[in-house]
Formats: structure tokens, sequence, C-alpha cells
């Protein structure tokens, strides 16, 4: 066969051409991110792997009857990111997912602008931020035995607080969620050894009291007769509050029911007191939940609402018979009688393990993801009515609730 | 059927068979009615003493690849026409034809072995691609490296050398893709040996089943499995090779064989060793501030092992191996700095196989093999400090140490592993076979782990024993002149476990027993039109048994799941394929196949608020095409082609245990390629700088992958996503004495392009090798 050299020559440089056109690098995507509204709220859609996913924010107006989809919500990453509100303000504190704390500021037309970012030291897994002014605010680290202090306006960190003397078994005592109350800055640690648990042989509760004007350590208080430990959530802001009496509470998951000797409880500091209250403690894992014939072993989604009110949802283990997390229906919406160390449930249907609960106005809202829908149900503090269905629709299960601007 | 088979057990035996191949020669031409001087078709074209021949085209024309140097005599016979023999001394690629006189006495059908083994697997009616790798001997590339660049497959890679590595055909990954290495099962070794760790250099060809999954292979694989084929290596055979890559990573090779004096005894033995500092240098994923050079990433592997194979004794074939490998991992921080926890690991393998054909009766061939695996793996993770990037230290884990996770681990694993496989065929007459396959599994892990122990307070790891059986029976039949073939296939799973575990609530032991039991079954058909052009077409119901550490969990954070069903997996592949070799000796193959794909009960991972577990709710369906194109242009050019198109969905309709629509309903699943394709040229001449014996190949290659997402596609602002890539590599080799001293080049990435196979995991970027090997025989 005759070879025309000119031509193959050709052949071979054309496909070399195409070869390299077909490769060009694609346009990045757009980055602008309008939304809008006076409440956040947050869905999940886990990937098929199970590992990733995401988690998808947006506002909206109000709690009317609607149905909303992720199509212009801002995602992140599911089992990394933590979102949480503070002001007009919304953090993504990343746990492994990222070095970088975003910030996002709800703008004057309700949408999100995204205006600022700190870069942490890798491992660093902040739980909690808490402002103490527009221009100071703390940041709790689970990963590093620190408190850092930055300018929430800037994101420029103006100073740390080492709290490595106060770990119990090796070098960082886990810093959970924490609040400021008369110039005192509370942590909860959660004094966790391996694992996400405490030393089985400690069921102690931990907070330390920073004095917020010299940034000093004050002193770790311990609260070891009640058998609860772990206090607070790592992931959960509102496992720490005040009530009207300016009181603090502290929900004590208590190894999250995996140690049989360590108990879920509510401990109290009263106010303007730096110590435990010696005369609270609030046994929930003891203590019997009317409407429902089992025990709780973990209070998740937490919100107080007023009044001594608490709201959340109780991990009944009994319910969580298949051991599926997506299938078991065994999140029971409760009220928490503070006062009278009561727990209630509430008639609405039980959740699989991903629920959440917000507060809007006089209502409680309850992220449900139940055998018939996904998304937020209302309960009415004042009238005990409860929403039939969900009222808001979520696509994927309902995560998150915050209404700007609410107390708690 | 199963008579090439000559090594039972996986990949690491593989190691030792080197003790078996040579270079190889082609031998093609023509043969014509002596008579009339018209082409004839379906002549049975054989090299004596061998199983390698060829049938003649349409046009004549017949091809045998893969022969070996020196003299072979080559028959030519057909149905009606005088046999004709010649004896050629192989020194390279031979062109010859034959003239046949008719005659009135026929030839007895059952001599003759039609087209190189090759070729019959890649026309079998399941879709399957082949590829040969005794035609790139002196490649610098790997087995990886190759696999990526086949329709339906993608090999995706977190790092260097040693680093893991997920392979996907047609979409389905991990588990559900079986490797096998000539037959045999490697998944369940995969902590000591990877596939990629084979070399190249003592693999014959690999075979890639998309989608269905031949009985003859004994493991629960539904997505589609490849095979490692090793190849036979001469009585007198030394091969010594070097291969010096990029971040300080070499390969040594050498092997060794030889006949024991004037007796059918071989012995083989060989010896492997790599090395890699893996230390490039990458942009971390999560700080944009921050420069990683891999500096915690040294891989190191010794493998070595002894063959003594026979065929004096009663079976046609008896082999037994032996072999040793030490693998040593440094573990590489992204998210954060990893300083000190590595991986080491041990396996000791002994292995026997047999094999004789017409055992016990004409046409009954019987492969039996069994082998034994001792193997400890452990993981090493007690710094008593952690690191930040720039070298500052702050506190471990625990009190006892750690920097990965949430314990301490100063792991021991013990696990003694034994494998048996009897594998009958017979052959009913010319239009029929049967084939049963049986494999026996038995596992006894023994897993230690003080330090985590003491870190999380209490025991997590327990003695585990599983036993599994697959059963596979098929039945091969054909008509019209095997004009149309139909398999049909029937496999039985058993599985069984038995270990205690570490429970919610408040971690009580308890004794776990499981057993689980499953039917699968596929037909396949061909019907060839003409010898160049045939159509196929398959389903399968397959089915892939949970995992042990799907059931078992970690006995920590994973808890179990004992009433985990199988993924069952309904596939249905069409596909046309086109086979030519013109009177230029160029050949034009186009294969194009359509498929679809239902998975239901796929085991997912789920995360929960204390511990996680995996449970079957998945469910997938999947179209695609892909489409096949190798062509010889000249004598010296060949270009190649291939691209794939899967278009896999998420098919639940409904969120588990509820009517709540399932919001990724019809999405495009996440984090796997959904459009790929490699294009490429070969340039290859003989003595092209004068002299003799000499070959000389350039080839240049562009592998090209679509973006895609990492995530189900929910809002437009969706970013996390793993980028468009379009890879070009070149080589060069050349190699002189036949192919006795060959000398490679390879550049990877030339332009030095981002890569990221799998999210978060950046590649190296342009990378350089040169391989060196000489061989004595």
């Amino acid at each position: 066969m005759k070879i025309n050299y000119f031509r193959l020559v050709l052949l071979i440089l054309t496909v070399t051409v195409v070869m390299i056109i077909a490769s060009c690098e694609k346009d990045p995507t757009s980055s602008d991110k309008p939304t809008e509204g006076e409440i956040a709220i947050v869905s999940a859609v886990p990937n098929p792997d199970g590992f990733s996913g995401s988690l998808y924010l947006q506002l909206i107006d109000d709690i009317s009857p609607a149905t909303y989809d992720n199509t212009t919500a801002l995602p992140f990453t599911m089992n990394s990111d933590q979102i949480t509100v503070r002001g007009d303000n919304i953090y993504k504190l990343p746990w492994l997912d990222s070095d970088v704390i975003e910030k996002y500021t709800r703008n004057d037309e309700g949408g999100l602008d995204k205006t600022g970012e700190y870069i942490m030291e890798a491992n660093s897994g902040p739980t909690s931020i808490i402002y103490q002014n527009d221009t100071k605010a703390y940041i709790a680290l689970s990963g590093r035995p620190k408190i850092l202090i930055v300018n929430p306006l800037t994101m420029e960190k103006s100073g740390e607080i080492d709290i490595s003397a106060y770990a119990v078994g090796d070098g960082n005592p886990d810093a959970q969620q924490m609040i400021i109350r008369d110039g005192k800055l509370f942590v909860a640690l959660a004094q966790a050894v391996g694992g996400f648990y405490a030393s089985p042989d400690r069921a102690k509760v931990d907070v330390l009291v920073i004095n917020t004007e010299m940034n000093v350590v004050e002193k770790m208080i311990t609260e070891e007769t009640s058998s609860f430990s772990q206090p607070t959530r790592p992931i959960e802001a509102n496992q720490i509050f005040t009530d009207e009496n300016n009181d603090i509470y502290i929900i004590c998951q208590s190894a999250f029911g995996a140690v049989p000797s360590h108990k879920l409880g509510i401990l109290r500091i009263k106010n303007g007191e730096t110590e435990f209250d010696a005369g609270y403690s609030f046994n929930m894992e003891d203590a019997p939940i009317i409407n429902d014939p089992f025990n709780a072993t973990t209070l998740f989604c937490a919100q107080y609402a007023g009044n001594g009110k608490l709201y959340g949802q109780a991990a009944v283990m009994a319910y969580f018979t298949t051991g599926s997390f997506v299938e078991d229906r065994f999140f029971v919406p409760v009220e928490v009688d503070l006062y009278a160390q009561t727990i209630t449930a509430l008639d609405l249907p039980r959740s699989n393990g991903f629920g959440s609960t917000g507060l809007y106005e006089d209502k409680i809202m309850f992220g449900l993801a139940t055998d018939t829908d996904n998304g937020f149900y209302t309960y009415d503090m004042a009238t005990g009515e409860i929403s039939a269905e969900a009222i808001i629709k979520t696509t994927g299960t309902p995560f998150y609730f915050k209404h700007f601007g609410e107390e708690w | 059927m199963f008579s090439g088979i000559k090594s039972y057990i996986g990949a690491i035996v593989a190691l030792l068979s080197l003790a078996f191949a040579q270079n190889t020669y082609t031998i093609s031409g023509f043969v014509t009615d002596a008579k009339t001087g018209k082409s004839l078709a379906d002549v049975n074209i054989v090299v004596e003493g061998t199983n390698f021949g060829a049938a003649t085209r349409e046009d004549g024309f017949y091809i045998i690849e893969g022969l070996s140097p020196g003299e072979n005599k080559i028959i030519s016979s057909m149905i009606g026409y005088t046999t004709m023999y010649r004896t050629i001394n192989l020194k390279t690629d031979e062109h010859v034809n034959f003239t046949l006189d008719k005659k009135a006495v026929e030839m007895d059908p059952i001599q003759v072995k039609a087209k190189t083994e090759a070729r019959e697997i890649q026309e079998q009616a399941i879709p399957v691609s082949v590829f040969r790798i005794d035609e790139i001997q002196g490649t610098v590339t790997s087995l990886n490296e190759l696999l990526t660049k086949t329709a339906g497959v993608k090999v995706r890679s977190g790092g260097g050398a040693g680093s893991s590595t997920r392979m996907s055909v047609r979409g389905l990954e991990g588990k559900r893709i079986g490797i096998f290495v000539e037959g045999t099962p490697l998944n369940d070794q995969s902590d000591f040996v990877d596939m990629n760790e084979i070399p190249l250099d003592i693999i014959e060809r690999v075979e890639v089943y998309k989608g269905i999954v031949p009985a003859k292979f004994g493991g629960s694989a539904i997505g589609g499995a490849v095979n490692i084929v090793l190849k036979e290596f001469p009585p007198h055979y030394t091969d010594l090779s070097y291969t010096m890559k990029s971040y300080n990573t070499y390969d040594v090779k050498l092997l060794h064989k030889r006949k024991l004096g004037d007796r059918d005894i071989l012995v083989g033995a060989g010896i492997f060793y790599n090395y890699s500092d893996n230390d490039y240098t990458f942009n971390s994923p999560y700080n944009p501030d921050l420069k990683i050079t891999r500096d915690h990433d040294a891989y190191e592997k010794i493998m070595g092992g002894l063959v003594l194979q026979s065929h004096e004794w009663w079976f046609d074939e008896v082999e037994i191996e032996l072999v040793y490998i030490d693998t040593e991992k440094e573990i590489q921080g992204i998210e954060y700095n990893i300083q000190e926890a590595e991986n080491n690991s041990n396996a000791y393998i002994a292995a026997v196989s047999v094999n004789k054909d017409n055992f016990l009766t004409e046409g009954l061939d019987l492969d039996l093999s069994g082998g034994f695996f001792y193997t400890i793996f452990k993981h090493q993770d007690k710094a008593m400090q952690r690191y930040n990037w720039d070298g500052t230290t702050y506190h471990p884990l625990t009190s006892y140490g750690g920097e990965i996770g949430t314990d301490a681990n100063d792991s021991y694993d013990q696990k003694y592993t034994a494998m048996q496989k009897t594998n009958l065929n017979y052959i009913i007459d010319q239009n029929n076979s049967v084939n049963l396959n049986v494999l026996y599994n038995y596992a006894y892990g023994i897993p230690e782990d003080s330090l985590k122990e003491m870190s999380i307070g209490h025991k997590t790891d327990f003695k585990n024993r599983m036993h599994s059986i697959i059963t596979g029976l098929n039945y091969e039949t054909n008509f019209f002149g095997h004009r149309l073939t139909n398999s049909a296939t029937l496999k039985h799973y058993y599985y069984s476990t038995n270990t205690t575990l570490a429970e919610l609530p408040h971690f009580v032991q308890g004794k776990h027993i499981y057993h689980k039991n499953d039917i699968g079954f596929s037909n396949a058909i061909r019907y060839r039109f003409t010898p160049d052009f045939l159509i196929k077409a398959a389903y399968a119901y397959d089915v892939r048994l949970p995992a042990e550490n799907e059931l078992l969990g970690d006995g920590f954070l994973i808890m179990p799941a004992g009433d985990l069903e199988p993924e069952r997996n309904n596939n249905i592949n069409i596909g046309v394929m086109y086979d030519h070799t013109n009177f230029s000796n160029n050949r034009l193959q186009l294969e194009i196949n359509v498929f679809y794909t239902k998975l239901d009960n796929m085991i997912r991972y789920v995360g929960g608020f204390l511990q996680s577990n995996y449970e079957n709710f998945g469910e997938m369906k999947s179209m695609g095409v892909d489409f096949d194109f190798k062509y010889d242009l000249t004598s010296f050019l060949y270009l190649y082609a291939n691209a794939t198109y899967q278009d896999l969905r998420d098919a639940r309709e409904f969120e588990p245990g509820s009517t709540v629509e399932n919001p990724t309903y019809g999405d495009r699943m996440p984090n796997i390629p959904y459009f790929y394709y490699n294009t490429g040229f070969e340039l290859h001449k003989n003595n092209l700088f004068g002299g003799k014996d000499q070959k000389s190949r350039f080839y240049f290659e562009n592998s090209f992958v679509e973006e895609y997402f990492y995530d189900f596609e929910q809002s437009i602002y969706q970013e996390r996503r793993i980028p468009r890539s379009s890879i070009f590599n070149m080589g060069l080799e050349h190699s002189f004495r036949n192919k006795n001293v060959i000398i490679g080049l390879q550049v990877n990435n030339i332009f030095d392009q981002e890569q990221i196979t799998i999210f978060n995991r950046p590649m190296p970027g342009r990378t350089a090798a040169i391989k060196l090997r000489y061989i004595f025989k």
C-alpha cells in the first residue's frame, strides 16, 4: 500500500489538535448567591455513599405553608459544617471539610452576602461562636485546647485562651458550647477520651469560667454527684441557655447513652453564681416520659422558649428497632418543664435520627422526618395546637430552623 | 476451556507465575485454493504442539499472535483439502501464505483450535474488553493506567505509588467489581496486594467483563470483573528490569526459571521490590493559603516467591507455589498533618493447583486448586504528639497517643484464609458444553488492638469466622455451525459469619451468627453474521453478598448490621462488533455496546448521631453506551479511540420506610464520571535506526473525563465537583536483540495539569519514568 506521508502527518496533527482543543477548561461557575427572607432553614441531602452529602441553607419569608426545594439554596457540607446564627450573621463552622470559618450576613434585601472568613489551624474543629459585643467574639475548638478571640466584623483573631491545663485524660478538654453572662464566659467541656465519649469512670460535668475582661480562665467548676457527663452537644448551640431569671441551664449528653452509669440530665448555674446549683439536678434518663412508655437516652435539637419550657427531640432507643438511623422513627418530640422537672411527649409524629427544633414567635417548629412527610411541624405553645402535617415541607430532611431576632 | 489455568491464588501468586513467559511474534498470511486461486475461508491454521491457532476469514487471511521464537510447525488444514505443513524459524513477525489442494479425505475437526484466545474471549456473548499486555512489554505504564484507558472503565487514585485506588466498571465500583487473577478472586486480599502492583511484565492479557460476570469466576461481583491472565515463560529464562520514576520511585524485578535436568520439572523464583517517596507538592483543598508536600507517604513493598511446576505426574500439570509479601506504608495527612502513623502488612501464601484434561472421560477437564494465606495487618497510630503543618506539635488524640481519627491504635490483626476451587468443564459434543465451578472460602480473623481498647475504654475487636461457598453452573450451546451461541449460567451463593460484637446501647457484647443464601442467573447470546461481524446480547441477575465490614462494623463507630440483604443487580447488554484484517495485515476493530442496569438493595453507609452503620436502601438505574475503535492505519501507525457515556440515576422513589418522595429521585448519581474518552496513536517501526532485530515504538495519548459533581446536584450554587481533566501522556520504547533488551521512557501529564480523580485528593502533576529491561534466554 502506497503511503501518502503528507496526508499521514496531517492526520496526526489533526488528531493532536482535536485532542488538545477538547481538553480546554470550562469557565468557572458564577458565584453570586442571592437569597431572601426572615427565616433561615436548612435541609440535608446525603450522597449515596452516606459519608458525604450537602446541607442546603436558604432564607424564607414566613411560615406560611409551602414546599421548598434547594434550587437556590447555599450548599454546605453534611457531617462537617455546623451552621450557627448570631444576629444577622450566619457562620459556617467546619469540622473536617475545611479549615475556613465562613461568615454570611443577611442584607437589606433579605439575601445573604459572604462577609468574611477566618482560616484556622488544621484539625481545629470549631464547635461554637458567641458574641460578647459587635467587635469581640469567642470561638470554641474541640480539636485544640484553646478558645479563639476574634473580631466578628473583620474576622481577625485578636487572641486566644489556652485551656489545656483543664484537660482530663489527654491534652484537650474538648470545648463544646458556650454562653456569656455577666462578663463571664461559660465553656462546657466534653472531656472525651478516645472516640466521642467521656471516660466511663468519670461521670462528671466540667465547665470553664472565663473572665471576658481579662480573657483568663478563672476556674473550672465540676459537678460530680448527679452521674452526668459531657455537657452540651458539639454541633448544637442551644444546648446551653439562660432563662428569664438569667439562670444558665446545661443539657448533659452523658456519653450519648453509651455508658450505662452516665445519665442524661440537666444542670443549672444560678444567676450571679459561678458554681453549679447544688439544688438542681434533673435526671432525664430515669424520668418517665409522660405520654410515652419509654425513657430517653439523649435530648437533641433543644430549643428554650420561655416560662421554663424547653423543647427538643428525645432519642428513645426502644424505637430503634431495626438498627436503622434512617428508617426507625426514634426521635420523640418532647416538652421539658425545667422547673417541674418533667418531660412530656407531644402529640407529634416521631422522626428518624435527623430532626431539628426552632422557635417562631409563639410556635415551636419541629423539623421531623416522619413516615409521611419531611418538614417543619408547628406546635402552638399558647393553645397547644399542633399542625396535622409539616407546614414547611423541605427537600431533604429538615436540619435547622432559625427565625432571626428571636430571643432564644 | 480452562487448560490455560495454571495458577490459583490471587495476584500474589501472579508474582510467581512469572515463571512462565517470553517474547512473542506473529505469523499471518493468506490461504488460497491451489487450482482456482480463490481465497479460502474457515481454513484452520494451528501451530503444532501448542494451543495457538486461527481460522481464515472470508478473504483467506489469518493471523496468529503470541508465538514463541524458534522453530514453529504450522499446519494448514480444511475439510476437503490436503493438509499443508510449514516449519518457520521465528525471529521476527512472519508472513506465510498457503495454497491448498482439494482432496476427498476430511480432517478431524477436533484437532484444530481457531483464533487466538484473546480474540475468542473478546467475541464471547458477554461484554468484555481484552487487551494483551505482551504487546507493550517495554512500557513503563502500570496496570491501572492501562485499565483506565479502557471503554467503560475508570480507575481513580488518591495519590502516588501504593495509594488506595477505586476502579469502576460502567459506574459501579468498589466491592461490586470482582478482581481475579487466573480466575481466582483477589478482593479478600486487597490489604496485602493491589491489582496495580502486579508487574505488567508477567501479565499476558487482561480481561475486563462489563456488567456480567462469568460463572467461572467464583466471587459475588455484580458490576463487572477484571481477570488477569499470566504469561507462560520458556523453560530457561531470566528477566531483570529496573524502573525509575519521579518522586524517588523505583521498581526492581528479577525473575529466573529453569528446567531441572532432563526431567519435566520447572522451578522458578522471583523477587520484586518497589519503593517511592511520593513526595509531590499540591495545594491544600482545605486551606487556601497552604501548599502541602507529601513528606509522610513513603511506600515500600517486597514480594518474593518460589514455584515448582511439573508435567511428569498423573495430572497434566501440577504447580506448587510459595509467596511472601511485606508492605510498609506511611500515612499522608491531607486534612491535617500526620507524621508518625503507618501501616505494615505481611502475607505468607502457599498454593497448589493441578489440572487434567479428559479426566475420567473424554471431554471432561478438571482444574483443582487450593491456597492457604496467613496474613498480618498492623496499623500503628500511637504518636504522643500531633503536628501542625509548620512542624510544631500539639497534644495527641488520647493520653495513649494517636494522630488519626478518634483514638490510638497499635493493631495486630491476624487472619487465616483457606480457599479451594474446583472447576469441571465437559464438552458434550461440538455444540454443547457444561461447566461447574465451586469456590469455597474460609477465613478466621484474630484482631487485636489493646491500645485502642485502653484509649476508648472497652473492647471492640473480636475473633470472627466466615465461610462462603459460591457455585456456578454454565451451559453453552451452539447452533447453525457455531454462528449462534447461547450461554446460560446459574449461581448459588452461601455466606456465614460467626463473631462477637459490642452493640448499642451500652456496647453490650453479644454473639452473632449470620447466614445468607441467594441465587443469581444470566444468559448471553451471540450471533455471527460473518467471520468479522457479530452481535451479542446478554441479561444477568447477579448478587453481591454484604462484605465482612458491612455486616460486622468496626465494633466502635460503625455498628453491626446483621440483617443486611445482598445487593441485587439486573443488567442488560446489547453489542455489535466488527473485526477485520485486510490484505495489508491492517486490522480494524469496532465495537459498540449499549447497556442498562438496575441495582437494588444498594448498601449505603448511614451516619448516625452516636454510631453509624450500613443499610440497604439505595436503588440506581443506569443506561449507557461505550464505543471502542482500533485501527492499524498503516503498517507503522496505529490509532485508537474509545468513549463511554453512562447515565446513572437515583431510582429510589421514596425515603426509606416512608411515603416521602426521595429528593434525589431521578438525579444523576454523584461522584461517578458520566462521560469520558481516550484517544491516541502509536508509531512503530523495525530497525528505524538501522541494524537488525530492533523495534521502536512511540505513542501519544489523551485521556479525558468530563467534570462531575461530588454531591447530588440540588442547587445552582453547587460547587463541590471533580474538575474536568484532559491528560496527555507520551512514551517511547526501543528494543534490541529481538526485544531481549528494552528501554522505555514515558512522560505522564505532559502539560502538568491539575488532576483530581478522588475529591480533595490531588494527584501528582507531570511525571517521568525510565525503564531498562534485560532478558536472558
